[in-house]
């Protein structure tokens, strides 16, 4: 901790907590064990606030902020869960599985997939939106991972880490709206892909089973992600 | 714009436009304007319920009070202003499955070009 950064104090749903300035309402309320929920964050990636499941509410401000973008401020008085907040984190969680083909019967990461955990702790019971069923494609052409677009939520977490961590920055995003898509080079067949190096981070950062191990049958994919806090670690400038 | 244009066609119009330009950043705003454009298209088709028109209310709430930027907070503004001052209009494609204006292919009723 820097000297130059200040202690401060805030609330979070009514509970007092001390914190460094530099740090964000998740980092604070993950330090205190209070629960924000999340989909596009993972510790280690940039950060992009794309998913607007943590958004908070914030006494003073009249819009709801994400706390994973979010600075802690002195005197902040936060509210973590409410009506509202609840009302709007269903429905985005239900927007998504409206969007795409998310079925998690047939899932290879059924069972170990954020979007399906998310869902029954934020108690999503239906979905309200008429289901759009788009037909897009699966990538096989890897020699030993699979990326299925149907179950592809969009939360980037797979441009990120090829770029930031492993630096290759193999995947990236084709065109715009619902229409987008996470691609390999210049939309070029994966296996085909000239700067992948096979590392298979993207596989285990990405949340549901978009993106999976070739061989793994339903159920059976579980992420392992225990290298990203590792690399983070091991890559701090202290000296 | 007056009488002759249907109030709930130009704000499919204007959502049609908002979804198009949404980048795809953000959930609200990348599903919720598709999600408003199809139920928009429902309603002008005469194939919508009274329920499509909540539903429709609450994704306004949602895509203006949770995007991510300008865009998105701002798309659900021709539903909102629409349902505020023609709410009759969307009354008459959901209840009676007619288009007041005649713009509309409506299904059933006595919108202009529709067939029986």
């Amino acid at each position: 901790m820097s000297p130059a950064v200040r202690v401060i104090t805030l609330t979070m749903d009514g509970r007092d907590l001390s914190a460094r300035g530099d740090q964000t309402i998740l980092q604070v309320a993950r330090e205190n064990n209070l629960y924000i929920p999340t989909l596009c964050h993972l510790t280690g990636l940039s950060r992009v606030g794309a998913c607007r499941l943590c958004l908070v509410e914030v006494k003073g401000s009249n819009k709801l902020l994400p706390a994973c973008v979010t600075r802690v401020e002195e005197g902040m008085e936060v509210t973590l869960s409410s009506e509202r907040l609840s009302k709007y984190r269903k429905m985005i969680l239900e927007l998504l599985f409206a969007e795409r083909n998310h079925v998690c019967s047939v899932c290879v990461s059924n069972g170990h997939c954020e979007l399906q955990s998310l869902s029954q702790t934020l108690d999503m019971t239906h979905v309200h939106f008429p289901y759009r069923y788009p037909r897009l494609e699966v990538d096989a052409s890897h020699n030993r991972f699979v990326v299925d677009h149907n179950r592809c939520i969009l939360c980037t977490r797979c441009v990120r880490v090829c770029d930031e961590i492993e630096g290759a920055h193999t995947w990236d995003l084709l065109g715009r709206g619902v229409n987008s898509l996470v691609i390999t080079d210049l939309r070029q067949p994966w296996g085909e892909s000239e700067t992948c190096t096979g590392c298979g981070k993207c596989i285990h950062v990405c949340p549901t089973g978009a993106l999976v191990e070739k061989g793994k049958s339903v159920q059976e994919m579980s992420k392992q992600r225990q290298f990203l806090p590792y690399l983070t670690l091991m890559r701090e400038r202290r000296w | 714009m007056d009488d002759s244009s249907c109030m709930v066609d130009v704000a499919k119009f204007f959502m049609e436009f908002c979804m198009s330009e949404s980048c795809g950043k953000c959930i609200p705003c990348r599903a919720g304007t598709n999600q408003m454009h199809d139920l928009l298209g429902r309603i002008t088709a005469g194939k919508a319920s009274a329920q499509d028109v909540t539903l429709l209310e609450e994704l306004c709430d949602l895509v203006m009070n949770t995007s991510l930027c300008g865009l998105g907070q701002s798309a659900p503004n021709p539903v909102l202003s629409t349902l505020k001052y023609f709410r009759n209009e969307y009354r008459a494609h959901v209840e009676e499955r007619k288009c007041p204006s005649g713009v509309c292919q409506v299904e059933t009723g006595s919108g202009k070009g529709v067939e029986a």
